[in-house]
């Protein structure tokens, strides 16, 4: 096997060098960079004589030269842009350096093309003013590109193909879901809302008052969304109990009260009805009975019947009970 | 022998003790003598019970993902007998919680007369030669509409006008409303009135000085049933007798008892329950019949009174089935003698009707459902082989849920649509299809040597609402408070299109029941 | 000391003070080099030079004449000036190109919103073609170098310039992949395809009063389910044009909900192609979104996709 061609090898066995590393002539370039230390500052003020200061603005000047004449001197606190000079002078803005003149351009090209539809429309506006006419005249908004008319944006919240339910419609189907089947728990909420609108209007407990600004009892049955939402909401626990293991000491379980958002509390409610309704026998027969037994549920919630008002007493506890450790940090107190 | 046994571990169901015993002093009879068959034997008949751990036996320590859910305790008492099918079969119709709508007008007499009124007109005009009268008089009164609108009655075209209490009962009693319709989203039952309805109340008005045998046909959810609802209701606000059978499969599904008539060729068979309470449904749907009285003599197998009313009539035979059936006829009898209403017969799914049902004749073959007394004397009306002779109308309308094929009624619906439309081809029948009946087509009044005098019945093909009907429908619900939303142009515009171009139907689930 | 961390004016000096001769940073040169040495294992498509120096040809005695104008150096000199530095290949380049801003640094720019869109290599490209390990801050101050001669305006950039721009470019422009325009064609038609999980739908889109065919049925008979009706025309519903256009959709393939989703991406983009203004509104009702979620494939080991089977002791 003959020897691996190593060209590196090669040139290192030359007895004939490169050129000197870049090193060595580091000196000859020193004085030509100005270096810095660590600890010397970063502008470049190197000792300044008393006139080596440059001069300063022309207007700076000019109320130097003022105060050592005594004449009125010009307001250094206000200056004028010298965009709004040009634009009085019309000979100046001929003359004008070609990066004020390109700025000044630009500005008016970015109002062409972002204008929105009320700036078009009121621009319209004026010019119809201008011929001679009245600002309530038709406007002639550009139609290129639609043909009946542009939907105003943003769209209502509910156009979107993802959000076009109800929150707490669609919340509450995906609880009802079982097995993936949307369909059949889209249908199940159908019935129940149409049992709401067709049941009795509810007769509620004052000892279980509803959430604050629900509708009269009778005007509940007209409104099936708002007639769940209003049984829902009621029900709902503001807090769940947080069990923090060995807190407490000897191993016990402290209890701390932990505050539920919106979704979360609707959904500890609904899986308490989901609950009761389980629990419930169904009356008749057919494939609507598991949302009936829920229908009857949600009204006997509302009536102040149901079971999980109790629940949510307890979770009101023991959340009162235990608010003393809410100021429990895991890592102690700090 | 017992010592193989014990070396293939299957242990004796005799204590071991006595095994061995035995085996040295006596021989045991039920083992047989070779080591092999003793094996096997030993080991089928002696299965271990206690010794070792069983293959499905949980070791202690063992965890498994399966855990066993229990089904969570019901709480409340059972539901009594009947109970469930009374909550399946209810109907509600009415809601206190709706709106009631203002100003809705009412399916009476007033407005029925509107309707023979446009027809009057439209033969007075006929007459004159201002248009040639056709078939459909609702056709030719359309043209008219825009200078008397109010007065044909056709202003009332898209909008929902609201049953009398009188025929909401009798509606009820001859069990012509269904679950499966929103009746019970309104404060009262009320009607969409369509082009459709209105042409087939003229024709019903017609019909009192002739025959009326109709076919109502139409795509799923078009609103057939519905439309025979209408047509009784025009029927009882006109002084009507009314018979219905609202659900043939009730009849040809051999859940009733039937029996074989005497001196029937082919043999016909009754079924007396199902007569009785058809009997006990007309006499509680139609409250004219107590201020008639029998006016022919019967040969009936009770003894009846000569000047009893049809209602006492009816009742008779409601209360025992084993008579109704005689009694229906003496019933029919009477129905057909001089002087008496008009009657509309009507029944429901058709394609029940036409196959062979559900019963078994002795032979053990199935009866055609034309050999079933009831649905042959339906038959005989719809076919035209015998007429209605103080006037009426025979209605039958085709239904789509739940109904059985029948190529037969298919073919010959699709033909006879084919011909009031005036088309070039009709529809041929296949060639290699068995399945056809030449009954059905008898039937329906076509078919080649048997077909009758009286023609092959009309068909009315029912498609989706128009877009001025749906609107109607929508205003209405949303009068009543159930449609929450702004009735405009876009909204029926999307909910038309989403029916599948304005079925009825569907235009009520998308906009009551699965978008609220 | 690297050369590539001086400021370029330093490195200047650098150059002037110990290279007489005239350096040349042409990185095809170097690659020219290279290409004659192909017996090199090795994924990198341009390699260091491995030799430091051309080879010495001393001067021979007897034409004294003929090496007259040429240099000799009693020294080998490296090819590359940074043959020292850490990144050879590295500075070369940058030097390069920053030679090249230099140089036409006067030439007129245009804004960089309108110079044209270039995706330039990514640094383990750039890595690869080295065949250095070059840091990403680095390479990022070639990409700057990059962006700036990019500015230069498109009808006067240098033949020098666009040959230097081209070394740095992807081999395929991401940029130039732009959606074809859907036409309406003489009958009014517009057609357009959408998929969804595994079904794909081909709708045509003709103006017209409502009507909806999905496979020769109507709406209704087509979908069971509202939802999936609602969601077939959803581009016609949200901007208010339900009653403005007929739609004729061929769908196959997957279930009624990707049928039906597929159907909704399909309208919407022959919607757009009606009427272009309708873009931002369509967009914001979620109609011209392609949804790539498919069905997760089944793993080895796994009952489903993610699937355990269950742990059994023993």
């Amino acid at each position: 096997m003959p020897p691996r061609l190593n060209i590196f090898g090669v040139s290192r066995s030359l007895a004939i060098r490169p050129r000197p590393s870049i090193a060595s002539h580091q000196s000859r370039i020193l004085p030509v960079v100005s270096q810095r230390g660590f600890a010397d500052e970063k502008d470049p003020n190197l000792s300044k004589g008393p006139n080596e200061a440059g001069l300063g603005h022309v207007s700076e000047e000019a109320a130097d030269l003022g105060r050592v004449m005594g004449e009125t001197q010009p307001d250094l606190g206000q200056g004028t842009p010298v965009q709004d000079i040009l634009k009085r002078d019309e000979e100046g803005r001929d003359k004008a350096p070609a990066v004020i003149k390109e700025e000044i351009d630009s500005i008016k090209a970015d109002a062409a093309e972002s204008t929105s539809f009320a700036n078009l429309l009121a621009l319209g506006q004026i010019e119809n003013i201008a011929t001679g006419g009245h600002g309530t005249d038709p406007v002639n908004v550009d139609t290129v590109g639609h043909k009946y008319g542009l939907p105003e944006l943003p769209l209502p919240k509910n156009s979107n193909l993802k959000y076009r339910y109800d929150p707490i419609v669609s919340q509450v189907t995906n609880l009802l879901m079982k097995d993936g089947k949307l369909g059949v728990a889209q249908r199940n909420m159908s019935f129940i809302l149409n049992h709401l609108r067709t049941a009795p209007p509810p007769v509620p407990n004052p000892a279980r008052p509803l959430v604050p600004g629900s509708p009269a009892p009778n005007h509940l049955p007209l409104d099936p969304i708002g007639y769940l939402t209003v049984a829902i909401d009621s029900v709902a626990p503001l807090l769940r109990i947080r069990s923090q293991r060995g807190a407490a000491g000897g191993g016990a379980a402290l209890q701390i009260p932990v505050p539920l958002g919106l979704r979360q509390r609707r959904r500890q409610a609904v899986q308490w009805i989901l609950d009761a309704a389980n629990k419930k026998k169904s009356r008749g027969s057919g494939r609507n009975q598991f949302a009936l037994r829920f229908a009857d549920e949600l009204i006997n919630v509302v009536e102040g019947k149901s079971s999980v008002w109790e629940k949510r007493q307890v979770v009101h506890k023991t959340g009162t009970s235990a608010r003393a450790n809410l100021s429990y940090r895991p890592g102690g107190r700090r | 022998m017992a010592t193989n046994c014990i070396r293939c571990l299957a242990r004796p169901s005799l204590p071991p003790s006595f095994l061995v015993n035995a085996s040295s002093s006596l021989r045991i009879q039920s083992l047989p003598s070779t080591a092999s068959m003793g094996k096997r034997y030993a080991s089928k008949l002696n299965r271990p019970t206690t010794n070792g751990p069983r293959k499905n036996e949980k070791v202690k320590g063992q965890k498994t993902l399966r855990i066993k859910k229990k089904p969570p305790p019901k709480t409340g008492k059972p539901p009594q007998p009947g109970e469930r099918k009374a909550m399946r079969k209810r109907i509600v119709l009415s809601n206190t919680n709706a709106l009631e709508v203002p100003g809705m007008r009412e399916l009476d007499k007033g407005l029925v007369g509107e309707w023979e009124m446009g027809i009057r007109d439209a033969r007075r005009q006929a007459e004159e030669g201002h248009w040639v009268l056709e078939g459909a008089l609702g056709m030719v009164a359309k043209e008219g509409a825009k200078e008397g609108e109010a007065k044909n009655g056709e202003g009332v075209i898209g909008q929902v006008v609201a049953l009398q209490g009188q025929t909401v009962d009798s509606l009820r009693a001859v069990e012509a409303f269904k679950t499966t319709q929103g009746w019970g989203f309104f404060r009262r039952p009320g009607l969409l009135i369509r082009e459709e309805s209105v042409m087939l109340s003229r024709k019903l008005i017609q019909a009192e000085q002739g025959n009326l045998r109709l076919v109502i046909d139409g795509e799923r959810g078009t609103g057939k049933s519905l439309l025979l609802l209408h047509a009784m209701a025009t029927a009882f606000v006109r002084g009507w007798i009314v018979i219905n059978i609202p659900e043939a499969q009730e009849v040809t599904n051999a859940m009733n008892d039937y029996a074989p008539l005497p001196n029937t060729n082919p043999t016909l068979f009754t079924q007396p329950t199902y007569t009785a309470t058809l009997l006990s449904r007309i006499n509680k749907a139609n409250p004219i019949l107590a201020d008639m009285e029998i006016s022919l003599t019967h040969s009936l197998p009770i003894p009846i009174q000569s000047n009893i009313s049809l209602s006492r009539l009816c009742e008779l035979g409601a209360r025992d089935p084993d008579v109704a059936w005689p009694i229906f006829q003496a019933f029919w009898a009477e129905l057909m003698a001089e002087g008496m209403p008009p009657v509309l017969l009507s029944l429901d799914g058709l394609s029940n009707i036409m196959r062979e049902s559900m019963y078994l004749a002795p032979d053990t073959s199935k009866v055609h459902a034309h050999d079933l007394a009831l649905i042959d004397h339906f038959v005989n009306y719809l076919s035209g082989k015998r007429r209605l002779e103080n006037g009426g109308a025979v209605l039958a309308a085709a239904s789509r849920s739940h109904a059985p094929t029948s190529k037969s009624m298919e073919l010959v619906l699709k033909q006879l649509v084919e011909l009031q439309k005036g088309e070039e081809e009709i529809t041929e029948k296949d060639p290699f299809e068995k399945s056809y009946d030449d009954r059905v087509e008898w039937a329906l009044g076509v078919g080649s040597e048997k077909a009758t005098k009286a023609g092959p019945v009309e068909v009315l093909k029912l498609k989706g609402l128009s877009k001025k009907e749906a609107r109607g429908l929508m205003e209405y619900w949303a009068k009543s408070g159930v449609l929450r939303k702004k009735v405009d142009e876009k909204e029926v515009a999307e909910k038309w299109a989403l029916a599948g171009n304005g079925v009825v139907a569907e235009i009520e689930r998308g906009a009551l029941r699965m978008r609220i | 000391m690297k050369v590539a961390w001086l400021p370029v004016s330093i490195r200047e000096g650098l150059r002037c003070a110990y290279s007489p001769r005239p350096t040349v940073f042409n990185s095809p040169m170097r690659r020219c080099v290279l290409s004659t040495s192909s017996n090199q294992f090795s994924t990198s498509t341009r390699l260091r030079a491995g030799i430091a120096a051309p080879e010495i040809q001393f001067k021979e005695e007897g034409d004294g004449r003929d090496g007259e104008g040429k240099i000799f150096y009693a020294r080998l000199l490296p090819e590359s000036p940074s043959y020292f530095t850490a990144q050879p290949a590295f500075t070369d380049d940058l030097l390069a190109l920053q030679d090249l801003v230099r140089k036409y640094s006067r030439l007129p720019v245009v804004k960089p919103s309108e110079a044209p869109r270039v995706a330039w290599r990514s640094l383990a490209e750039y890595r690869n073609m080295v065949g250095e390990s070059v840091k990403a801050s680095k390479y990022h101050k070639v990409v700057e170098v990059l962006r700036r001669l990019n500015l230069i305006h498109p009808s006067l950039i240098p033949h020098d310039v666009t040959k230097a721009l081209n070394e740095y470019k992807r081999d395929v422009n991401p940029f130039q992949n732009v959606p074809k325009i859907i036409p309406v064609d003489e009958f009014g038609r517009a057609c357009a395809i959408g998929r969804r999980k595994t079904s794909s739908a081909k709708v045509y889109v003709v103006e017209g009063n409502g009507e909806v065919l999905v496979n020769g049925k109507t709406l209704a008979e087509a979908f069971g389910r509202i939802h999936d009706r609602e969601s077939a025309i959803w581009a016609l519903k949200a901007t208010d044009r339900i009653d403005k256009y007929n739609v004729f959709a061929l769908t196959r393939g997957g279930g009624t909900t990707g049928q039906a989703e597929a159907v909704t991406l399909a309208v919407g983009k022959a919607l757009l192609a009606h009427e272009p203004a309708l873009k931002p509104a369509l967009r914001r009702a979620g109609c011209i979104t392609r949804d790539p979620r498919r069905v997760e494939r089944k793993k080895p080991g796994h009952v489903k996709a993610r699937k355990m089977p269950a742990w059994v002791k023993r």
